[in-house]
């Protein structure tokens, strides 16, 4: 196992490395001359050529691309992503400021999957063709075709407005993040009991299973001791690739719930092409996506033997 | 019945899938014994309805299959247990040794704790089980050293013929009293097959005294079975203790006489088809000794000297039931 970890940390070097450099690249294919833009940021100013000249000096501009990527490389390395076009405050602190509840959200949502999701899927396949079988795959379809903007307008409505339970928007404990993370999670909990329950059905037909259900031992035991373990392997990479997904998508949300999140900071980036921050957005992404790929690796590994060993006879 | 009863008694059992086209009858009205500190062989083709016998009397059909009729053993109905006390029932009653060993183990678990499941359904305590456990896989030919490297293995990492002997432990782990083997030497080689044959009389002397042994491996029931069962299209046709030696069913002749030690002359004609219906005797088509009569009616049981059959060429003895 160990040296699985360390096979699958090396060869994430380079697809981090990838990443900088398309956030890099970003920066420097985009119109406009940063040093023109920073000096002009007040529009009030006029820029001479000297002023210029000077700025892209100090910016570092005028050296060759590669050793401009080194030096942007090595300040993110140490934490420092520049400063934003918009109001000169450091990327890489706004960033840290706002990425915990981004990650608080992501992280609720994920908690909804896992909980609704698995065991849904769980359940639904148990009572295969029985009608909590069928309630469960009514619900599921309603929460696929569901636009999480609508979702999350009709949840406010219902708990927030007419019933009073819980609050529309903003940062507190985690009842203010009980909306959000539903809406986040409704579409990829869908995804996952339907996955989760054809999963768990494929494994049902298998020889061992009825193997496991020859030896005489209880229903319980041969649908989680037996069953499930085979059947949730594509289930996590399912989850994990969608953790991308409710990271990516998780601006509309925090627009929705007003919640300071990275997703509603680059949001704004966006519209005043503040490209520093999107450089920034992108790395921090990038990296969690590579992250959460890497821990859900690991975890098919340690479910799954063949993975770990290679597959090799005795 | 008052007394308890151990032999498994099948009475008229039913088993049919229903399909577009109607049904197919996988198991027609079958009536057998099979009994108690015996071992039953029950041989034919691919198809003949076999395999769907030995799981009906395990009570692990598929849910779409659908059965009629009795299966009684220990004055019960098999086929109207609640599924939970069936489940009881196997295991400490009624173990398999599945076909395909390299499937039937589970691929993400260790062996060790395959085993030790079943083992455990003995009632024993655990440190008792795990002893019983690394006791069973010695005695079926696992060296003392590498016991417990076997039981921290995964399936995958075994020998075919590692895994076919763990297969049999698991099946007899939980001290069953009947022991069905589906196909035991289905898809092997002729090494394993020899492997497999020495594992089954060493459950046979060892382990347990019924088995019931659902095989196409004549040879395997020759050598093993006390008692051999002949199916041919859902149907038993020949029954006794010296059924292959003395074969009586032009089916049963035809099938030794493909032997290849017997002149490997293949069979006429192909076997039947599921869901085809029947008028008279269902291997008429087949059978060189065919005559208007068999084209035409049932031949019931008749008996023989160890056994029935049920073929009007031995009408002239007695009829039973």
């Amino acid at each position: 196992m160990g040296k699985y970890c360390i096979k699958r940390l090396i060869s994430a070097v380079p697809v981090l490395l990838g990443i900088s450099m398309i956030a890099f690249i970003l920066g420097i294919i985009t119109p406009g001359d940063p040093a023109m833009m920073a000096l002009s940021r007040d529009g009030i100013s006029e820029v001479t050529e000297e002023q210029l000249e000077e700025k892209r000096e100090e910016l570092g501009l005028n050296d060759p691309v590669a050793v401009q990527y080194l030096r942007w490389l090595s300040n993110a390395l140490r934490g420092d992503l520049g400063r934003s076009y918009a109001d000169n405050t450091q990327v890489s602190g706004e960033l840290l400021r706002r990425l915990p509840v981004t990650l608080k959200l992501s992280a609720c949502s994920l908690i909804c999957v896992i909980i609704f999701g698995i065991a849904g899927g769980i359940w639904s396949a148990s009572k295969a063709g029985k009608a909590a079988d069928s309630c469960i795959k009514l619900i599921t379809n309603l929460l696929l075709s569901f636009p999480s903007f609508w979702l999350a307008i009709i949840l406010i409505i219902v708990f927030a407005e007419n019933w009073k339970i819980l609050p529309t928007n903003g940062m507190g404990g985690i009842r203010h993040m009980i909306l959000p993370s539903i809406t986040l999670s409704a579409a990829t909990i869908g995804m996952t009991v339907r996955l989760m329950r054809s999963s768990m059905l494929t494994e049902f037909g298998k020889q061992y299973m009825l193997a496991a259900n020859a030896k005489g031992i209880s229903r319980i035991k041969v649908l989680f001791a037996h069953a499930l373990p085979n059947a949730i392997i594509p289930v996590i990479t399912l989850i994990g690739n969608y953790m991308g997904g409710i990271l990516g998508g998780s601006f509309v949300v925090e627009n929705i719930f007003s919640l300071p999140g990275i997703g509603s900071y680059v949001l704004g980036a966006i519209h005043s092409r503040d490209y520093p921050v999107i450089q920034g957005y992108v790395l921090v992404m990038g990296f969690t996506y590579v992250l959460i790929s890497l821990v859900i690796d690991l975890l098919c590994a340690m479910i799954q033997p063949k993975i770990r060993l290679g597959g090799k006879d005795l | 019945m008052g007394v308890q009863n151990n032999d498994i008694i099948l009475k008229d059992l039913v088993v049919y899938f229903p399909v577009r086209q109607g049904i197919v009858k996988a198991v027609d009205h079958v009536s057998a014994t099979f009994q108690f500190g015996k071992i039953t062989g029950i041989i034919g083709e691919s198809g003949c309805g076999k395999s769907v016998m030995g799981m009906a009397v395990l009570g692990l059909l598929p849910q779409y299959a659908k059965a009629e009729g009795q299966i009684l053993y220990q004055g019960k109905d098999l086929r109207m247990l609640s599924p939970s006390d069936m489940r009881k029932m196997r295991g400490t009653n009624l173990g398999l040794i599945p076909q395909n060993p390299a499937d039937s183990l589970n691929p993400v678990r260790k062996i060790g704790s395959q085993i030790l499941e079943a083992a455990l359904l003995t009632g024993e305590k655990k440190q008792k089980s795990r002893e019983n456990m690394d006791k069973m896989l010695i005695q079926f030919g696992f060296d003392k050293n590498i016991v417990h490297r076997v039981e921290k293995a995964y399936a995958f990492e075994l020998s075919g013929g590692m895994q076919q002997r763990v297969a049999a432990v698991m099946g007899v782990a939980s001290k069953p009293q009947w022991i069905l083997a589906d196909e035991p030497s289905k898809g092997l080689d002729l090494q394993l097959r020899k492997q497999m044959y020495k594992t089954l009389q060493q459950i046979k002397t060892e382990c347990t005294d019924s088995m019931l042994i659902i095989t196409h491996d004549l040879i395997l029931a020759k050598t093993l079975c006390d008692c051999v069962m002949v199916m041919y299209a859902g149907q038993i046709i020949e029954i006794g203790e010296r059924t292959l030696d003395q074969p009586k069913h032009p089916y049963t002749q035809a099938l030794l006489q493909s032997l290849p030690e017997n002149g490997f002359q293949p069979m006429k004609g192909k076997a039947p088809s599921p869901g085809e219906n029947f008028e008279g005797c269902r291997f008429a088509p087949r059978c060189s000794y065919a005559k208007e009569e068999c084209r035409k009616s049932v031949p019931g049981y008749y008996q023989t000297e160890n056994g029935m059959v049920r073929c009007f060429r031995y009408a002239g003895s007695k009829k039973s039931k």
